[in-house]
């Protein structure tokens, strides 16, 4: 025999079967019947027995398929009667019964073992309880995937992820990796800005009146259990639960009570780290908006305007607009400030204003430009804007831009992006800005735009632009109406990933 | 998803950037290019997104630059970015080859 000098075959014998009766891993000799009722176990060892709960008299003379049970995977054993019918090693998982009923998983290796003519004459099969190892690695498993979910939402200042949504889709995937029996479900009441939101995923489960602060197995009534776990942060505002339903009686065992109670701890963490980033989002939103004017109600100009945030998971953005009226002439201002967070709406609350006074007190959108340009430049902020004279006869529109993107213009023939001269954006301190005039006729329309409106990813701002044409074209007169029109066009295929603001004028 | 961004500096002395120049990847630009001086070439053909926040960065680096007597020159850029430059006006800021 291999590897062995100097020992006779009894000892080397005595030697073996002592290695066999110490050692932990489990251990099981049968001989070669394949057939019904399967082989007959001919020897196992003490950490077998310590595995299974069995003791050597019981199982000795009897099959392997003793330990098997409804949980255990026929996939497997079909595969291990090819493979062993072929004469190949098998090496598998799949869950086994103890004594007591209990399921447990495990990872065994078959060996035919062949005489000296090369047939089959006994199978040792060693096996390893690995409960504890694949419970901890579904756990860890399920707690990265909250994690990764998170830190998407949390590291995505363009905001493709729009919704809390993700946050609750991935707790239904997590508590499958945990539990993969039964059908997984959550339903949580969160506080947000705009007051209490209901959110579910997965199978819904009507929680009892009675809420227990543990986990809490309730009888379905047609033979299966639901396991309810409460997921409660009071001080975080959030209260609900997650669930395990369509438990039958005999899966009850195998399920990891302890993975998800661990999970539920991490699935409350989650939820609460996201909340606490929308409602940082909801402050800077809110600063922001403030920021912006009440757009005035003029006589002889409708003015309709539009801020659309992007939702959840996103940056505020550093979109604005203002409607400045003097007797000389309307001036229309569109613009972005790029950064993010709540810097930008301090950025906004310095340009605006800027913008705002000049035109107030020179009139003169070119000059309105240059005393932003040179803020900007000073202060090294990065912004473009757009600056519509509307004549106080509502007849020519005066188009002035900053690196803005061209208002749209809409006749009653037909809508058309603006031919402007674009100049270079504030901040860079060059200056330039040449103006175009736009015949504003009866029954015409002019859309300014931030690029959030025209632009993403999956967007080019040409294309972008076009759409918004075509929506234009289509809208209807009313101009609020009309605004509601060209967001929803311009948001239903392509999701926002920027905040982007809207305006449009049309004389009376 | 955004692209991460990766900026080589190739044998003839040009920064090769890769990947998405937008809110999320400009603080790692502004990084990787502080301490750069002189005539600095970007070749930005790589480059498959940018936004405001991304132009926001190349215009800080063209002023550093021009402030200290050195020069920004954008060697290359794709079609998509060509466009953005110019619809903001940047191309009449920024010094196109």
């Amino acid at each position: 025999m291999v590897g062995w000098s100097g020992i006779g075959d009894d000892d080397r014998l005595r030697l073996l079967e002592a290695a066999l009766e110490q050692t932990r891993a489990s251990a099981c000799i049968t001989d070669a019947a394949l057939d019904e009722p399967g082989p007959r176990i001919l020897y196992v060892n003490p950490a077998y027995c310590a595995m299974t709960g069995r003791d050597r008299d019981s199982v000795v003379g009897r099959t392997p398929r003793i330990m098997q049970g409804p949980l255990t995977d026929r996939g497997e054993l079909d595969r291990l009667r090819a493979d062993l019918g072929a004469g190949r090693p098998f090496v598998g998982e799949t869950i086994n019964y103890r004594a007591d009923g209990m399921p447990f998983e495990i990872s065994w290796r078959i060996d035919p073992i062949v005489d000296s003519s090369g047939r089959i004459t006994n199978f040792v099969a060693t096996q390893q309880d690995v409960t504890t190892v694949r419970r901890a690695e579904r756990l860890l498993a399920a707690e990265r995937m909250l994690d990764q979910t998170l830190t998407d939402v949390l590291g995505d200042p363009s905001g493709t992820i729009a919704d809390v949504r993700c946050v609750v889709d991935a707790i239904v995937e997590a508590l499958s990796v945990v539990v993969p029996l039964g059908a997984p479900g959550v339903e949580l009441t969160v506080r947000t800005a705009d007051g209490p939101e209901r959110l579910t995923g997965g199978v819904e489960t009507s929680r009892p009146a009675s809420v227990a602060d543990e986990l809490l197995e309730l009888d379905a009534g047609d033979g299966t259990a639901t396991l309810l776990l409460p997921i409660d942060g009071e001080q975080a505002g959030i209260a609900g639960f997650v669930s395990v339903s369509g438990v039958r009686a005999w899966e009850r065992d195998a399920v990891d009570l302890d993975g998800l109670r661990q999970l539920a701890v991490r699935i409350r963490l989650v939820v609460e780290a996201a909340l606490e980033y929308e409602r940082r989002r909801a402050a800077a939103l809110e600063l922001q908006r403030a920021l912006l004017p009440v757009v005035p109600e003029l006589a002889d100009l409708a003015i309709a305007a539009r801020y659309v945030p992007v939702g959840f998971g996103a940056d505020v953005g550093g979109d604005f607009y203002d409607v400045v009226d003097t007797d000389e002439a309307t001036f229309v201002v569109v613009g972005d400030v790029a950064g993010s967070g709540l810097r930008i709406a301090a950025d906004m609350g310095r340009l605006v204003p800027v913008l705002r006074a000049e035109l107030t007190r020179h009139r003169d959108a070119g000059r309105a430009l240059d005393a932003a340009d040179q803020l900007c430049f000073a202060d090294r902020l990065f912004a473009t804007a757009a600056i519509v004279t509307v004549d106080r006869d509502r007849s020519v529109a005066e188009v002035r831009s900053a690196g803005h993107p061209p208002p749209i213009l809409r006749r009653p023939d037909g809508a058309t992006a603006a031919v402007i001269d674009v100049g270079p954006p504030l901040g860079a301190g060059v200056g330039g800005w040449s103006a175009t005039n736009e015949l504003l006729g009866p029954g015409s329309a002019l859309a300014l735009y931030t690029d959030g409106l025209v632009e993403r990813r999956d967007l080019d701002a040409v294309d972008g632009i076009e759409l918004l044409r075509c929506a234009l074209d289509e809208a209807p007169d009313d101009l609020e109406a009309a605004c509601d029109h060209v967001v929803d066009e311009l948001t239903s295929q392509h999701p926002l990933a920027d905040d982007a603001a809207l305006v449009v004028i049309a004389p009376r | 998803m955004a692209e991460e961004l990766e900026i080589v500096l190739t044998d003839d002395g040009t920064h090769l950037v890769r990947g998405d120049l937008d809110a999320h990847s400009a603080e790692a630009f502004e990084a990787a290019m502080a301490e750069v001086e002189g005539t600095v070439r970007l070749d930005l053909s790589a480059v498959d997104f940018a936004d405001s926040s991304g132009l926001r960065v190349l215009l800080g680096l063209h002023r550093r630059l021009d402030d200290d007597g050195g020069e920004l020159r954008i060697r290359s850029a794709g079609t998509r970015l060509r466009r953005l430059l110019s619809l903001t006006g940047l191309d009449q800021v920024l010094a196109l080859d």
